[in-house]
């Protein structure tokens, strides 16, 4: 196939095979190893995305499924060598630890304030619940969101 | 991916049954993915075809018409859980919505996707069953459209014939009283459910109850509407021996089978405690 | 200490998605594998068919036992007996026992050629539990006892008696990350592997012997890890790759399924138990019987190991008069058994904290006043207590009153029930050991600080980083020795030919005795600093050190500025670095250091639904020193919501030697949805360790062993059932209380 996106802020074509996953374009192809493959099923959100906006499992799509749209991925979230501010409050919190749940977290993390900028913890709960950590407990993570939504309105 | 296949992405329903009818048995639906790309990869799917229905506007959207709520069989599950009309009519569904899976998966699963997989399980097709709602059928030939428990047959069949694809769904337009879906799962999210249901009420002016819809899902080869209880409420003002007596009904009425999820006992058990909590809270929030 | 980074070193690598893990590396041309396993658990395979396979598209190669020059026989930490293929004529004694490597060109290519494969076999009959050993007759395969006193007399003074049985599942590491890695071929032929793993020294050892490749030959390295947990030690992929590079000569990549990992990793130790405790009218405990059996698997893995460390937590921290425990092992054609975090340590305390709630419940004395009759208090009892006992306490105080005091301060009162709910409180003690430099496999680990020309430094320490945080505990350690900022310290992991060698990951091993070897290399290091300083200065000043960019002498006075010193060392091609590792005295080897820790669970119980809340989890640990306070705190809460986990939802399943918890759909980890309503770390310093660097004990496996006897002792007292039979699931509440 020949499906053309915008990547992380840039138009790419991707030439792979109709039965290749959005996961695997953007490793394999696009070089973007950052994207975890965790389960392949859906079932631990180590691969999420956001697409238009959306924190989506890139496992459960397929490149044709990506024509046209808006795909960004934790590599494209630093601005100019700074960091996004939830990036940075993940550091600072402690929420990562052996870090490969990290990107996709932090993504459904940007998918949620992009659908409610003011969630309460009950709400960042319900939106992180599709990324497993087996490292954390969640605890650092949600004190981290938290945070980065305080740091934000400060600075807003 | 192991299974090979090529995709298409019609833009219209003409280009689609063109599609359906050249390519027959090979060629699967593709609506959210999350179910067929699960069931590819573990190789108990292989189509050669992948169909891609997402773009025809005719299967999208929600809207009201005089006595119907219609819901687009692609629609998302995250879609449907914020429709407002779809929280005024048909508050189960949304409620169902809520409760499937992930945030990531509520973003690209579809009502229809769930309704075609026919699991016993699945929450929409609970939903849908329980309210009655009926779906319609196109082809390239024309269309049908029959109740939701007429076209899912046991688990993993549904009446869809080559060439058919799921439209839209048609769900009463009904002011309940009292409406609520619950799911239980061996944890609070990503779970598929060990017991679900449904619960409707109407209740007339005298406080008794006028109509009632109790449907169970995973405790039978599709969703089970429980006729012997919605039969013992009609009539009946809810108070806890009233939903004690339903409950036992319930658990006598449900046909579950054990897995590595559950046993079919604290399935049985189960469906009635939680018919009976869903009776007294409406009940209590009514103040009896 | 003084810090100068805001973050853990390895953090901003994290969030930017920098980081790689060992699927990570993009190689042009890199062929791909997949793994041929067997179509049955114990069978003789009599032919591997590859026939049709080798003409399937993109299809290179297919690896065999004929491939192997070497014994083909490797394992975990010293015994060798598991083949890495099994071969035409050979046996398969359970279902990870892989029979080909299949490469291809791509990885669909590799997955499509190895379902082409044809293999005949004839079963074996083996037994799949403990029951089916008994059944067919056969003997333990290992028998591990400790006794002391006279157990009959004990029981005689009993004033309560209590018994209870036991039932542990397998568990599953679960590490977000597969396991993955690659192999290609650098100078000279050497064999590089890059391979996620947990210890670098016994698996290029394993690889090697197994397939007889000169250790020189054959480089292992190891970058950061998705999370181990203990389940990254034993054999997996490692071999595999090892035997790729060395039979392809070419880059070759291997990345387990998730449905591979749940099925063929090792897996968390099974344990069966029954338990008899008597408590004399004191509640002083006056005997304690203990009776486990265990289905270990086909090969040795770490199954004594695991048994031992059971027995150990059995005795947690308290005071002994009449043991007598008996472990017997059983082989059947299941999961090898490795190191799980805590090994059986947790499943001990399990054991003897619910046996104490029991007894003191039938005695009608607090549980916790009977634990304060019998906690240790000397520091010496360790070691001298039960013979066999293999750890000691390295500090000063022995504080088990202190924590339990310090969880239930944390804890504040139990929360009044809601209605139609139960509530309820349960305590757990436990005494975790840790290494200390002491014991096999651990002794030796070293690290090396190498002092660049500008004054910058890099600290090569053997151990990968998996989530536990050595790259901080290493960054602050070598700022702190140094005496320079943060920010000019670099670290690297383990690598079999450029780092020095390390031991196993796991014990908190690379905080404590990496942590040491950390400050003894810088000792060494600002000793030959100093030594080339005095001989540039034609000094034999023995007064004059180094300190954060320049030397002085014992005055304050500068006498050496570092441009002119790193001059020096550059035209004298002077190397700045030294090695360090910190070896307990002799009369420690063997022992592992033990702190105490305190679990405080309040659960919350809908005895109608059998639902079980957890409202608070409280962890109160002697820790000595934190030296990374996040990290530490991460560590605790992370295993004690594990632990929450396994109590209530996980459970690996095998059924007659076949997975039938192969998917994240069966094998249940908890969401963000899941946790505890509250769940703290409470560090208690101050009460340093002797010979643990800055006084730091370790932390990474402590949050696992009191937190289930926690929560079964509090839906004990929410509800009059006591659950030894775990996961405690809805359904099973609902059966304690006779409503199914």
């Amino acid at each position: 196939m020949s499906v053309s996106f915008i990547l992380n802020g840039k138009p790419v074509t991707s030439h792979a095979a109709a039965n290749t996953t959005l996961l695997e374009v953007l490793r394999e192809e696009m070089l973007l190893t950052g994207v975890k493959k965790g389960c392949e099923t859906g079932e631990c959100g180590a691969c999420t995305v956001l697409v238009n906006g959306d924190n989506l499992n890139s496992c459960m799509m397929l490149i044709g499924e990506v024509e046209g749209k808006e795909i960004l991925t934790i590599e494209g979230l630093a601005q100019d060598g700074e960091l996004d501010f939830i990036q940075r409050a993940f550091a600072e919190k402690g929420a990562v630890q052996c870090g490969f749940c990290t990107p996709g977290m932090i993504l459904s993390v940007k998918g949620l304030l992009n659908r409610n900028p003011n969630p309460t913890r009950h709400d960042i709960q319900v939106a992180l619940a599709g990324n497993l950590c087996r490292c954390t407990g969640y605890e650092q993570i949600l004190e981290a969101v938290e945070y980065a939504i305080e740091w934000r309105e400060s600075h807003a | 991916m192991h299974t090979q296949f090529e995709y298409d992405r019609p833009a219209s329903k003409t280009e689609l049954f063109e599609l359906l009818d050249g390519f027959g048995e090979g060629a699967a639906l593709y609506a959210g993915g999350t179910d067929l790309l699960v069931q590819i990869r573990a190789l108990t799917r292989k189509p050669a075809r992948l169909i891609d229905i997402k773009a025809i506007p005719d299967f999208q959207g929600i809207h009201e018409e005089d006595s119907w709520l219609v819901v687009g069989s692609t629609c998302s599950f995250h879609e449907i859980e914020n429709s407002p009309c779809v929280q005024k009519w048909a508050k189960p569904l949304a409620e169902a919505a809520s409760q499937v899976g992930s945030v990531q998966i509520r973003l690209k699963g579809t009502l229809g996707g769930n309704v075609q997989t026919a699991s016993p399980a699945g929450d929409g097709l609970c939903a849908l069953w329980g309210l009655e709602a009926e779906l319609e059928l196109l082809s390239g030939s024309g269309s049908r459209r029959l109740p939701v428990s007429s076209f899912v047959k046991g688990p993993g069949r549904t009446d869809l014939r080559p060439g058919e694809v799921i439209s839209r769904f048609f769900i009463p337009k009904r002011d309940w009283s009292y409406s609520t879906f619950f799911k239980v799962g061996r944890r609070n999210a990503l779970a598929i459910a060990v017991v679900s249901g449904i619960l409707a009420l109407e209740e007339k002016e005298d406080g008794s109850i006028g109509a009632v819809r109790i449907c169970m899902g995973a405790v039978g080869p599709t969703p089970l509407r429980l006729r012997e209880a919605e039969d013992y409420l009609l009539g009946k003002k809810v108070d806890s021996r009233v939903a004690s007596e339903v409950s036992a009904i319930v658990q006598k009425g449900v046909q579950p089978i054990s897995d590595v999820r559950a046993g079919k006992e604290y399935r049985a058990y189960i469906s009635g405690i939680r018919v009976k909590r869903q009776l007294l809270a409406y009940a209590t929030g009514k103040g009896i | 200490m003084h810090k100068t980074i805001p973050f853990r070193s390895d953090a901003i690598d994290k969030v930017t998605g920098a980081a790689q893990y060992s699927a990570d590396f993009p190689m042009a041309g890199i062929l791909h594998a997949k793994v041929l396993w067997p179509p049955v658990p114990s069978a003789r395979i009599i032919k591997i068919d590859t026939s049709e396979a080798e003409k399937a598209p993109g299809l290179v190669r297919i690896i065999t036992r004929k491939d192997i020059t070497g014994p083909n026989l490797s394992g975990m930490y010293f015994v060798y007996d598991r083949p890495i293929l099994v071969g035409e004529g050979e046996v398969v004694r359970f279902i990870g026992d892989a029979l080909a490597l299949v490469v291809a060109r791509t990885e669909d290519e590799a997955s499509r050629a190895r379902d082409l494969i044809r293999v005949e076999y004839e079963e074996i009959p083996t037994p799949y539990d403990v029951d089916q050993a008994l059944a067919m007759g056969r003997e333990p395969d290992g028998i591990q006892e400790r006794n002391k006193g006279d157990i009959d007399e004990g029981f005689a003074q009993a004033a309560v008696i209590q018994e209870e049985s036991y039932d542990i599942p397998y568990y599953e590491h679960a590490h977000i990350e597969p396991e993955a890695g690659y192999a290609y071929i650098e100078n000279n032929g050497t064999i590089a592997v890059c391979v996620g793993t947990q210890d670098i020294t016994q698996n290029h050892r394993m690889a090697c012997r197994a397939l007889d490749l000169p250790f020189s030959k054959v480089r292992l390295y190891s970058p950061y890890v998705g999370g181990g947990f203990g389940g990254k030690h034993s054999m997996s992929i490692q071999p595999y790759l090892v035997l790729m590079g060395h039979v392809l000569q070419k880059p070759v990549r291997l990345v387990w399924t998730r449905e591979e990992s749940l099925s063929y990793g090792c897996k968390r130790q099974r344990v069966f138990a029954k338990a008899r405790m008597g408590l004399d009218q004191e509640g002083r405990i006056c005997a304690f019987k203990v009776d486990i059996d265990m289905p270990v698997g086909a090969y040795f893995g770490n199954y004594e190991g695991a048994m031992g460390s059971v027995i150990a937590g059995l005795f947690g921290g308290y005071r002994f008069s009449n043991v007598q425990v008996k472990g017997r092992m059983f082989k059947t054609g299941t999961s090898e058994i490795g190191s799980f975090r805590g090994v059986g340590t947790p499943d001990g305390s399990f054991i003897v904290e619910t046996m104490i709630d029991k007894c003191a419940h039938a005695l009608g004395m607090d549980p916790l006043t009977v634990r304060s009759r019998n906690w240790m208090q000397e520091n010496e009892e360790f070691a001298g207590q039960i013979e066999g006992a293999f750890s000691r306490n390295v500090s000063e105080k022995w504080l088990a009153k202190e924590t339990m005091d310090a969880a239930l301060e944390a804890a504040g009162p139990l929360a009044p029930a809601r209605p139609g709910k139960k509530v309820g409180r349960g305590l757990a003690n436990a005494a975790p050991a840790f290494a200390v430099g002491n014991s096999d496999l651990h002794k030796g680990s070293s690290a090396e600080l190498l002092m660049f020309l500008d004054g910058t430094l890099v600290v090569k320490i053997g151990f990968p980083e998996i989530g536990e945080g050595i790259s901080g505990v290493a960054t602050s350690l070598a700022a702190h020795v140094m005496g320079i900022p943060e920010d000019r310290v670099n670290v690297i992991f383990g690598d079999s030919h450029k780092v020095p060698r390390a031991g196993a990951l796991g014990f908190s091993q690379a905080t404590v005795t990496g942590g040491n070897a950390v400050l003894d290399a810088g000792e060494k290091l600002k000793a030959h600093l100093a030594q080339i300083a005095r001989e540039y200065l034609k000094s034999d000043d023995e007064s004059i050190y180094f300190r954060n960019h320049a030397f002085f002498d014992g005055s304050g006075k500068q006498v050496l500025d570092w441009d002119t010193f790193s001059d020096y060392c550059y035209n004298d091609v002077r190397t700045l670095s030294a090695t360090g590792c910190v070896v307990g005295p002799p009369e420690d080897w063997n022992l592992y250091g033990v702190t105490t820790v305190a679990t405080v669970a309040d659960v919350e119980v809908d005895e109608e639904t059998g639902d079980v809340h957890i409202l608070q989890l409280i962890t109160a640990h002697d820790i000595g020193k934190a030296i990374n306070w996040e990290s530490a705190r991460g560590q605790i809460v992370g295993a004690a919501s594990m632990s929450a986990g396994m109590f209530l939802m996980e459970e690996f399943i095998m059924d007659q030697g076949r997975v039938v918890t192969p998917s994240f759909s069966e094998y249940l980890l908890p969401t963000s949805l899941d946790m505890p309503g509250k769940n703290e770390a409470v560090f208690l310093e101050g009460n340093l360790g002797l010979g643990c660097p800055l006084g730091a004990k370790g932390v990474g496996e402590h949050g696992m062993h009191g937190t289930a006897a926690a929560i079964a002792n509090a839906i004990y007292q929410a509800t009059g059932a006591l659950h030894t039979s775990l996961p405690v699931t809805p359904e099973k509440v609902l059966k304690s209380l006779g409503k199914i």
